[in-house]
């Protein structure tokens, strides 16, 4: 506006003096009066969405791309794609070239993905909990590191990155005080100890449970938390399919006081008290020994269960020598070394467990932390970094930890969350996510993977590796070490494998992933990046020379007195440790055997709660010496009458966006024998406290009641009758004279029972694919999860099928009851009793069998649901993408970005349900269409299927005759759950089969 | 129809035409009592109170209520089903009982007829705020739309219910207003000339002048809606039950449902006109129209839907155990034993069991006991539908999804408010609408009036209790013969 | 402005005598008013038999067509859609809705023409010879003036209580 040659006399007006005229005063209100139109014609700020300028020639927008990454938590390992739509990643799928896993992930690897959108993550380094810049975190800090006279501590978890070991080895030369040691919240020392004297080499054995015929396990969750549990539950899977005319099967026998997934997946399940595990571990191996003509030792020789179970194993183990495998989980030295002795009187090592090549996902030595533990003490340490570990929380000794560390000059903690030890530390410098940054893994000799960036950091956080570069003052960036490593290190060792390999002078350990060009460094790197995986591990000649003397270890066995109960310290499936207890998918998922969310409790068993009168819920107490322990009492049918269990991994005070507050921590209840951390401690005593406490159940009803969609037989029976346990199908008429036709595909999915191990790495699989809300504890008190598939889990019981704890006498071993995991998921029936009651027609059948909900039509009445059998069918209670009220679910402005742009995030008052994952189908119908070919068998795999371990889901197209899907319906010893009631599903599950003879008591 | 010659007489008091219009118009236009003002007001309030609660409900969501994943339905339909069934009675004795001549329903038509009007209002709630998307109740009708070839489902139980419920409502409207605008054409004509009631009388009555053509018309018309609301009654309560008889669901997918519902209507029905006549007489002291004989006569109508519905319970434990099959076996043992046991007893109690009494006279005829008695009815018809759907929901085929439901403050408050809104809509009627359908009445004086049967209606007793015939009533045409 | 001379009966034996009366003396009766349905009055007058009950079923029957295409039309022919395995005419899942839109129709329709051939609706001013016509008096109007004097003594004779003239 162009300004006024004069200014107008408004002050005038103001004090009184009237000399404006009349003019002036509407010149006044004109110009106002304009100024304001002007104003009002101002053109309003108009925001503009930029697309690609240059588009990257690979990328199409809204096609993902795949990474071949890795991931690693200090317990689990993953060779994983990351799935990234249009620059962030969305979802963790399994590499299907790691030869292991064969795309297979566990449910934490499943659910990695949530932390990177963890609004509770460090966002830029603190010092003094103050918001700091990285350019004083860098050389000052590392100057300052230099300046402590006293010894540097670096605890971090197993480094399986051999160029991270090498680049901590060059840091550890610029500290000649600076001492590396590895820490883990439940090591493995006592494994690894006990091979180290026998073979001369700490390691935990590779274990190909593929190759075992009679599986042995006393108290080792090798499906679910032990070890490399991914990897086992591939390889138990193999010897437990029986379709396509196998009749063979695996035994496997376990061992165990506190029931896991693998106890009840077992065939035999011989619950223990925990105090017994040594004795029956000894009875083994001097019965084993017995038949190998080796020496007796020590007494108890002829300790057996009432059902002379250690009896049987041994027969069964003897008669399978060389194609068995004992393992234990116990963490004592003496007792691995006599699950050793077994697996080496029965010829085992080198068949089915190795020491050449030994797996590295557990490193830490006990003593290593107890002697920086005294040193801390005794004030010898000038400063302690701690890189992805948290020893306040989860030693035992965190207490004199914390006093300890109190007198530390210098602190640092390298961590992605302010967790209770970050926030113990002077300096905090903010990690990336795993998702955000370079690195590499060897988690079994010789078999490496890469990890690369799928996104940029969202944050101001490096990775380890970059800070270490920054202190050792290397200017190059992580990737160029990287690269520069693995062309310098990596790229021979796998050129002489691959010479030799093909050579035919040796041969690949492990079934070989895609042979990478070894002609020039460039392109072998750029294959080695695609394909994630590479494989330098030849199957070795011989196993190290044992020198073993089983008196020496005698000595060592633990003597555990028998009085009062048995505290028995667990990993839960989902939580583990306890380093992912702030993910709130994770901790939303059941427990796989209580179907308990959101808590941990003390597992007792139902003779005890009798005795006891305690009912699930009831909070007891529990005291070990002067530590005690208040938590709600869960009965679970198994447990051995004198053993309670708990969990580890919950109640975190400190970082984490759904850890916090959540159950109660037992860490500081780990008791030690010797140097080594004990899980089992006997002497303990539980009191009802009086009060109650509603835990979050997903499932209030412990068995199947005897009814038919639960359907069993043994293998003997399956031998001779291959619909053995099955029923006929009940003659089923239509009321409509014909089908309507599905020309095309006709989608079904064929589920095993028999390897279904309940891991619910399927349900965050589903979770994450379909975007399934985080409800939160309360509102699974109230019925109202929302998951798409559960692994329902029953017990069978011996007396009528009340549900109810004294359903359960579990008199001897006999009277426990054996449980089946059931994955259920919206079966698509073809005459869906759902679709017919919908009055607005907000589902129909599609013409290719899938039962169609449509979110945005269905107005919410609920009716499909109560008419549905299999209660599939989900209803949004609320508007859970309000993330003021819905803390728990990603939906805040950056936890959406998990969310899976395919998939609609369903509304308040609408019903939803499992969806077959029919954006993957189209999308694969697409690329189909695009390379001109009918769609492969295959080709489409539901995020169930894709995240099963044991591969117990096959999903695929019934008018395909070929298909893996048709010819598993054609198995005898498939059924529909609740044919009877005419609902035609498209799903059909497998009878189980169990590896031994079935009690006629308790079969129903 | 044969009338008994010693057959008591239905209207009390040797009353003249004119006596009739003052008894049934005069408070109309007289002013109201506080009693009804405070009784309005209360009802009104709880009224209110649940219509808060429906507003909480609809603004965050379902989740409000007690259900879970496994029970989808509880309270909700419970009501609904509950209210439609009080309905029904009105249309039964304003149209079956038109139709088998029972001149006894004249003195509570009228009110059961505005009685069915308001519980079809109440019942009509209930399916649109247990929607998770209420405001997409237009959804539910087959309306030409945009989204291309997109209509309802008519093989849902649900869409039929959308018809069912809406027709049953219009017609009874209809059926109601028919007979009401000669009775307020009555008030119009005593309403002072130029008052706001002779206005707004002269409006609702449309002129009626009761002229001979009108009459007759009206009387075909009376009785060809009673000839399609007779079915349509029974059509609606067999919908209802269709609601659960088509699903799958065990203790639902039965083909008693049907006839069951129904008698199980009129039962209900029935007791709730009992308490709502019981208190209209004494209250508005129509003690001559509404007289023991009418009391007497409901009492025997609901013993005996009562031992129909009895005699359903029954069939359907003989049937669940006779059909063999498991799932049946298991939800009625469940039913009657399992953790909801106590509301199927009180269902078998309130609604069998009590009404027995009924079989001795004295107490059909004593108002204040069947007032009690009606209360249980409506006590046990409710937990009736209650059993149905929760105890059949709760524990289906996959026991993994088994589990309990306890309902919430705010489903309790819609539950009372809903009974709010049925007591504050009758209080209104009864306060601006003849109570008793005038002009029926006065035509059956002289056939079933005491002054007509020639003696007092104390004497008429005395002489009754002397089994002396009585002198026969003044030889008049059956009133309610349709012309022809 | 009509005028009518009325007679006003206290009691509809009394009121049928006379109007038999009346019509054999060959008095044009104009109308007859009374607060409840007179039974064998009409018969008496010679009205004809209403047709509002066959009006019904023609209604009742319109009825019936229009649900029956519809659902045939929208489930059938313009959307044919699989739902839980039905077929795509499903009759049984017809006869609710059929049935009851049959006795919408009937019943609306037919209280609509009552109210129509009644001349009845909000606001239509009601022409009463007398404000008891509704309560407890019978009326007999006379139209035509010449046939007064005779319909005054006949009144008389046959016992109306009142005579007058009204006009409206």
């Amino acid at each position: 506006m162009k300004p006024f040659d004069k200014d107008i006399p408004v002050e005038d007006l103001a004090n009184g003096d009237f000399s404006t005229t009349r003019r002036d005063f509407l010149k006044l209100c004109g110009i106002s009066i304009s100024a304001a139109v002007l104003a009002a014609c101002e053109k309003t700020p108009v925001k503009y969405a930029l697309p690609y300028v240059k588009k990257p020639a690979e990328h199409i927008p809204t096609i993902p791309d795949y990474y071949a990454t890795s991931f690693f938590d200090g317990q689990i390992f993953q060779s994983i794609l990351a799935k990234v739509r249009d620059g962030r990643p969305i979802k963790i799928e399994g590499n299907p070239s790691y030869p292991l896993t064969e795309g297979g992930t566990h449910v934490r690897g499943q659910a990695a993905i949530l932390t990177l959108y963890d609004h509770t993550r460090l966002q830029k380094p603190l010092i003094n909990g103050q918001a700091a810049d990285w350019v004083a975190l860098g050389t000052p800090l590392m100057e300052e590191l230099k300046k402590q006279s006293g010894l540097i501590y670096l605890l971090t978890p197993p480094i399986l990155s051999p160029s991270l070991r090498a680049l901590i080895q060059d840091w550890l030369k610029a500290l000649p005080n600076a001492r590396h040691i590895v820490y883990e919240a439940n090591p493995y020392d006592g494994i690894r100890t006990a091979h180290e004297q026998i073979f001369g080499k700490a390691a935990l054995p590779t274990y190909r449970f593929e190759k075992a015929q009679v599986i042995v396990s006393f108290g080792a969750d090798f499906l679910g938390t032990w070890g490399d549990p991914t990897t086992y539950a591939r390889g138990w899977s193999k010897n437990r399919i029986l379709y396509g005319g196998r009749k063979d099967m695996s035994l496997h026998i376990q061992f165990e006081a506190v029931p896991t997934i693998t106890g009840y997946s077992a065939d035999k399940r011989i619950p223990i008290e925990a105090t017994d595990l040594p004795k029956a571990v000894l009875s083994l191996y001097n019965r084993i020994a017995e038949k190998a003509g080796a020496p007796i030792v020590g007494e108890g020789a002829n300790w057996d269960t009432p059902d002379n179970a250690i009896a049987y194993t041994a027969e069964k183990l003897w008669e399978a020598r060389s194609k068995s495998l004992v393992v234990s989980g116990s963490h004592l030295p003496a007792i691995q070394a006599l699950v050793a002795g077994i697996n080496l009187l029965l010829d085992n090592y080198g068949q089915t467990l190795f020491i050449t090549p030994s797996c590295y996902l557990r490193q830490a030595r006990e003593k290593d932390f107890l002697t920086f533990l005294s040193d801390l003490e005794e004030g010898r340490v000038g400063a302690v970094l701690f890189h992805q570990v948290n020893p306040l929380y989860d030693a035992p000794e965190a207490d004199r930890l914390q006093a300890a560390l109190a007198k530390v000059p210098l602190t640092i903690a390298i961590h992605t969350h302010l967790h209770e030890t970050a926030s113990a530390c002077k300096y905090v410098l903010a990690e990336s996510h795993f998702l955000e940054s370079w690195g590499d893994a060897e988690p079994y000799e010789g078999l490496y993977t890469l990890q690369q960036p799928t996104i940029h950091p969202i944050f101001s956080t490096k990775s380890f590796a970059e800070i270490l570069l920054s202190w050792i003052g290397r200017s190059e960036s992580h990737y160029d070490y990287l690269k520069a490593f693995w062309q310098k290190e990596i790229f021979p060792q796998y050129a002489a494998y691959r010479k030799a390999v093909d050579s035919g002078k040796a041969t690949p350990f492990w079934p070989e992933p895609k042979a990478l060009p070894t002609d020039d460094p460039e392109t072998f790197w750029i294959r080695a990046l695609e394909e994630g995986v590479l494989l330098t591990t030849t199957a070795p000649a011989t196993q190290p020379k044992a020198n073993w003397k089983p008196t020496e270890w005698l000595s060592q066995l633990p003597q555990m007195p028998t009085d009062g109960l048995t505290l028995y310290l667990y990993e839960k499936v989902t939580i583990g440790d306890g380093t992912q207890a702030g993910n709130p998918w994770l901790q939303e998922t059941p427990d796989p055997l209580s179907r308990v969310s959101w808590d941990n409790y003390f597992v007792v068993s139902p003779l005890l709660a009798r005795e006891m009168g305690l009912q699930n819920g009831d909070m007891a107490k529990l005291s070990l010496g002067e530590k005690t322990l208040t938590l709600p009492v869960y009965i679970l049918p198994g447990t051995a009458p004198k053993t309670i269990g708990v969990a580890l991994g919950y109640g975190r005070t400190k970082g984490g966006r759904a850890a916090v507050g959540v159950g109660q921590n037992a860490y500081p209840l780990f008791g030690r024998v010797g140097e080594y951390r004990c899980s089992i401690q006997s002497g303990a005593s539980l009191t009802k406290t009086g009060e109650t406490y509603k835990l979050a159940r997903i499932q209030e009803w412990e068995t199947y009641s005897g009814r038919e969609y639960i359907r069993e037989t043994s293998l003997s029976a399956y031998r001779e009758d291959p619909k053995a346990g099955n029923h006929e199908e009940p003659h089923l008429i239509s009321l409509w004279w014909k089908e309507h036709p599905m020309p095309g595909h006709r989608w079904g999915m064929a589920i095993d029972l028999n390897t279904c191990i309940g891991c619910a790495s399927c349900v965050v699989a589903c979770i994450a694919e379909n975007n399934i809300a985080v409800v939160g504890p309360d509102e699974i008190r109230r019925g109202r999860d929302m998951h798409w598939i559960r692994i329902d889990r029953y017990f069978t019981s011996t007396a009528g099928h009340t549900g109810k704890p004294e359903e359960f006498p579990a008199k001897s071993a006999e009277d426990f009851p054996r449980a089946f995991f059931m994955p259920m998921l919206c079966q698509h029936c073809d005459h869906a009793p759902c679709e017919t009651v919908c009055p607005v027609l907000a589902i129909a059948h599609s013409s290719e069998g899938i039962n169609q909900q449509v979110y945005n039509r269905c107005v919410g009445t609920r009716y499909c649901a109560n008419n549905c059998p299999y209660k599939v069918r989900r209803f949004n209670w609320f508007d859970y993408t309000n993330a003021e009220k819905w803390v728990f679910n990603p939906v805040d402005e950056l936890g959406r970005m998990v969310l899976n742009p395919d998939v609609t995030v369903r509304a308040r008052g609408v019903m939803e349900k499992c969806s077959f994952c029919v954006q993957r189908i189209q999308a694969a119908k697409l690329e189909a269409k695009k390379a001109g070919q009918p769609l492969q068998d295959g080709a489409v795999k539901t995020a169930c299927e894709q995240a099963c371990p044991t591969g117990a889901i096959t999903f695929g197209d019934l008018n395909d005759p070929n298909s893996r899907v048709s010819k598993l319906m054609e198995e005898p010893r498939g059924y529909y759950a609740l044919s009877e009631i005419n609902t035609r599903p498209s799903i059909r599950y497998m009878v189980k089969v169990r590896n031994t003879e079935i009690p006629q008591t308790q079969t129903t | 129809m044969y009338e008994s010659p010693i057959r008591e007489p239905l209207i009390l008091g040797r009353k003249t035409y004119k006596q009739i219009t003052d008894d049934i118009v005069g408070p109309i236009l007289g002013p109201a009592s506080w009693k009804w003002y405070v009784t309005t007001a209360f009802t009104a309030l709880v009224m209110f109170a649940g219509f808060a609660a429906i507003a909480y409900t609809i603004w965050v969501g379902i989740g409000t209520w007690g259900l879970n994943k496994t029970v989808g339905w509880a309270f909700d339909i419970t009501n609904f089903v509950f209210w439609i069934g009080i309905g029904h009675a009105g249309t039964l004795i304003s149209a079956i009982l038109l139709l088998f001549r029972q001149r006894w329903r004249m003195a509570i038509n009228r009110a059961a007829e505005a009685m069915t009007i308001f519980a079809v209002i109440c019942a009509g709630l209930f399916p649109i705020i247990h929607m998770g998307r209420p405001w997409l109740l237009f959804w539910f009708l087959p309306l030409p739309n945009t989204h291309g070839s997109l209509w309802v489902n008519f093989n849902s139980p649900l869409l039929w219910d959308v018809f069912a419920i809406s027709t049953y409502f219009t017609i009874s409207l209809l059926f109601w207003y028919t007979g009401l605008i000669p009775d307020l054409a009555t008030v119009r004509d005593r309403a002072k000339p130029g008052s706001f009631a002779r206005i707004a009388y002269s409006i609702l009555s449309f002129g009626w002048r009761g002229t001979a053509k009108e009459w007759q018309r009206f009387e075909a018309v009376s009785l060809v809606l009673a000839g399609l609301s007779t079915p349509l009654v029974l059509s609606v309560h067999s919908i209802v039950s269709f609601d659960f008889a088509t699903s799958i669901l065990p203790g639902w997918h039965t083909t008693i449902f049907p006839p069951y519902f129904v008698a199980g209507a009129i039962f209900s029905g029935f007791g709730m006109v009992l308490t709502l006549m019981i208190i209209t007489r004494e209250v508005m002291n129509l003690k001559d129209y509404i007289t023991l004989e009418h009391i007497d006569a409901m009492a025997k109508v609901t013993m005996v839907t009562g031992m129909m519905v009895g005699f359903a319970y029954a069939t359907e434990f003989f049937i669940a155990w006779y059909s063999g099959s498991y799932w049946e076996r298991y939800i009625f043992l469940n039913r009657a034993f399992g953790p909801y046991w106590w509301s199927y007893w009180a269902m078998v109690t309130c609604n069998l069991f009590i009404p027995q009494v009924f079989w001795v006279k004295k107490l059909r005829r004593s108002p204040w006991f069947v007032f009690i008695i009606s209360i249980f009815v409506n006590i046990g018809m409710w937990f009736e539908r209650f059993v149905i759907i929760v105890t059949s929901l709760h524990r289906d085929f996959l026991t993994s999804s088994w589990r309990m439901y306890a309902p919430t403050w705010v489903e309790v408050t819609i539950l009372t408010g809903s009974f709010g809104l049925f007591l504050t809509l009758y209080l209104l009627f009864a306060r601006y609408f003849p109570v008793i359908a005038t002009a029926e009445t006065k035509s059956i004086l002289k056939t079933s009036g005491d002054q007509y049967a020639g003696l007092s209606y104390e004497a008429y007793l005395a002489q009754k209790k002397a089994t002396a015939p009585a002198p026969a009533a003044m030889p008049a045409l059956n009133p309610d013969e349709p012309k022809s | 402005m009509a005028k009518y001379l009325i007679g006003l009966y206290d009691d509809d034996e009394k009121l049928l005598s006379a109007v038999e009366h009346i019509k054999r003396e060959g008095v044009p009766i104009h109308e007859v008013c009374t607060p409840f349905p007179v039974h064998g009055l009409d018969t008496i007058l010679g009205l004809k038999k209403s047709r509002l009950p066959d009006a019904a079923f023609v209604y009742g029957a319109l009825g019936t067509l229009t649900a029956l295409s519809m659902q045939i039309y929208m489930y059938t022919i313009d959307w044919p859609t699989n739902i839980g395995g039905k077929s795509h005419l499903p009759f049984p899942s017809f006869i609710p809705v059929t049935f009851e839109l049959t006795v919408l129709f009937a019943g609306v329709l037919l209280f609509l023409s009552y109210l129509a051939v009644n001349r009845l609706y909000p606001g239509q001013r009601a022409r009463v010879f007398h404000p008891r016509q509704t309560d407890d008096a019978f009326v007999v109007a006379i139209a035509d003036t010449a046939a007064w004097d005779k319909a005054k003594e006949l009144f008389q004779k046959t016992g109306a209580f009142e005579i007058q003239v009204v006009e409206l």
